[in-house]
């Protein structure tokens, strides 16, 4: 079970001075289960891969299929359900915000699944909590009242109310303060932890990435250029590539390796600041420094 | 879906036609548009259509996209062609009803058609060479005169820029929240009429937020870079009319001249 992209080229605007291939036979899988990052420079073609992800964009070669159902297939049931499967959050959700209360705009989706008003005010609850929105004091209230982060949280709730199995989310943390960002990585952690929510999301942050992801797909230029666990990705010998791409390793990957460069022999294989702090420290036991 | 759509027709280039001073542009644009209503002959028609193909070949924009944007007003060729061959006296080819086809029909409503493509083509040039800047630029200028009797010139220009260069973006932002709603379910490719009406609030209501958040962020924006109106306002680069304009402008008046004379002698 997962997403499999097979050979997805897409082409804005075809047969115009303006085309622009976006990405070009990109062949990934998105594990059932997982947390899978992508990153790339401002135009790499993030964007438009993960729209493929849920059918908004319809490749112009390749086949896109969820759990083994292609989805851009016209007037299939089957594959109109395998669509549902994954739940698509856009950069700056909350500008898509248009009901008059948190609750109603929470329980647009749900409606268009055709569920009963029970069912519908259960999953909008239950979606609130998710995202920490205490129902009581929000639910009636206008999403505009709202400040940013809280407005970005009715939007992602929004989605998670229509049950996807899939997440999609595309830099969901862009423009938060720490705090509100840090909240807000929590909480997609959480879900994902407590209903085996597969997510996908889009950063630019490689700390987010090497803290979060179970693996990691980088991107350049329309195309794939590194793929695998973070630890594969992360791994500095592939630096270099990672430059090339516009990104920079996590900070903690470099650190050591400007260490291991400067002369004290410590591993590099740690991506996330706990790990590398630990491994500083067992370095610098060794070498008997402290 | 609506990223698809090309607004606002600016092709970049360097062609003759792109050097040109904008407000020359217009005025000729102007004067052609008059001369293909007023100098109506055959020979006229031919002249006219050699001109025109000559404008598109000098401009070096591809075929393709002067024949795109004919698409919008092919219906309305295609039916004043048909009224045209039902609606003139003459040698009778065929008969519908009460409607009779007449030879004389069909080469007027060829002419009429004719006229129509021409005029669409050489107004699409100008848009295709010009970029909404600097014509809006050419239009405030022209209209600078009638300020003495209180037109607004500049004001006019300048919401006309604005309006122009928040097109694509609005329709940028509009393919997005249609598919962020899509995304939540909403089917925009079925329905009936009501239905579909229905559909438009959950686009239209982020819509109108983020512009009216734009033009309040613009405006903020414009002050903070002292806009004051156009009273005093100088800019950078001043429009000019060079070398280049005086010979298309003489060469435009041959052109005019042999219509006007074809005209006269009505070949």
């Amino acid at each position: 079970m997962s997403i499999i992209l097979q050979d997805v080229t897409y082409t804005y605007m075809p047969g115009t001075p303006f085309e622009r291939t976006a990405i070009e036979n990109v062949s990934i899988e998105i594990p059932s289960g997982k947390i899978t990052a992508i990153a790339g420079h401002t135009g790499s073609g993030k964007s438009t891969l993960i729209q493929h992800l849920s059918g908004l964009l319809k490749p112009s070669n390749g086949k896109v299929l969820v759990d083994d159902v292609d989805i851009n297939i016209k007037n299939n049931n089957e594959s109109k359900m395998a669509r549902r499967q994954v739940g698509m959050v856009f950069q700056y959700p909350e500008q898509q915000l248009f009901e008059e209360t948190v609750e109603a705009d929470i329980a647009f989706g749900p409606r268009n699944l055709g569920l009963t008003e029970e069912e519908i005010s259960v999953r909008v609850k239950e979606a609130m909590e998710f995202v920490n929105l205490d129902y009581d004091t929000y639910a009636k209230r206008s999403p505009f009242q709202l400040s940013g982060g809280q407005m970005r949280r009715v939007a992602i709730a929004g989605i998670i109310a229509m049950h996807p199995k899939y997440l999609v989310l595309d830099e969901p943390v862009a423009g938060l303060d720490p705090r509100s960002k840090e909240e807000l990585l929590k909480r997609i952690r959480k879900l994902h932890e407590k209903q085996g929510i597969t997510i996908v999301f889009i950063s630019h942050n490689m700390e987010d990435i090497a803290n979060m992801a179970d693996k990691v797909i980088i991107m350049n230029q329309g195309k794939i250029l590194l793929e695998g666990s973070p630890k594969e990705v992360f791994d500095m010998s592939q630096a270099d590539d990672i430059l090339l791409a516009g990104l920079l390793p996590p900070k903690t990957a470099i650190i050591l390796d400007e260490l291991n460069r400067g002369g004290l022999k410590v591993d590099t294989s740690a991506y996330t600041v706990e790990k590398g702090v630990e491994l500083i420290y067992q370095a610098l036991k060794e070498a008997g420094k402290c | 879906m609506l990223g698809d759509i090309t607004l606002g027709q600016y092709f970049p280039g360097k062609s003759i036609l792109h050097y040109m001073d904008p407000r020359v542009k217009l005025v000729l644009l102007f004067i052609y548009i008059i001369a293909l209503f007023v100098f109506d002959t055959y020979g006229c028609y031919a002249v006219a259509t050699v001109f025109t193909v000559a404008l598109v070949l000098l401009s070096k924009i591809p075929a393709g996209m002067v024949i795109r944007s004919l698409k919008p007003i092919m219906w309305l060729v295609i039916i004043s062609f048909i009224m045209h061959i039902f609606s003139h006296d003459g040698e009778v080819i065929f008969q519908l009803g009460a409607f009779k086809a007449t030879v004389e029909g069909i080469i007027k409503g060829f002419l009429i058609s004719l006229r129509l493509l021409l005029l669409i083509i050489v107004s699409s040039l100008l848009m295709f060479t010009t970029s909404p800047l600097l014509l809006t630029d050419a239009l405030e200028d022209l209209l600078k005169p009638l300020k003495k009797i209180g037109f607004p010139a500049h004001e006019l220009a300048m919401m006309m820029t604005i309006a122009m260069r928040f097109i694509p973006t609005l329709l940028e932002e509009t393919d997005k929240i249609m598919k962020a709603q899509q995304a939540r379910g909403v089917d925009f490719e079925s329905g009936n009429f009501i239905n579909r009406a229905k559909q438009m609030v959950p686009i239209l209501v982020p819509l109108f937020i983020s512009a009216f958040r734009r033009a309040d962020e613009l405006a903020m924006a414009m002050e903070a870079r002292c806009y004051h109106g156009g009273e005093g306002r100088t800019r950078m680069k001043k429009l000019l009319v060079g070398k280049l304009d005086y010979i298309c402008i003489t060469w435009f008046i041959f052109v005019i001249g042999a219509l006007a004379g074809l005209k006269i002698m009505e070949i």
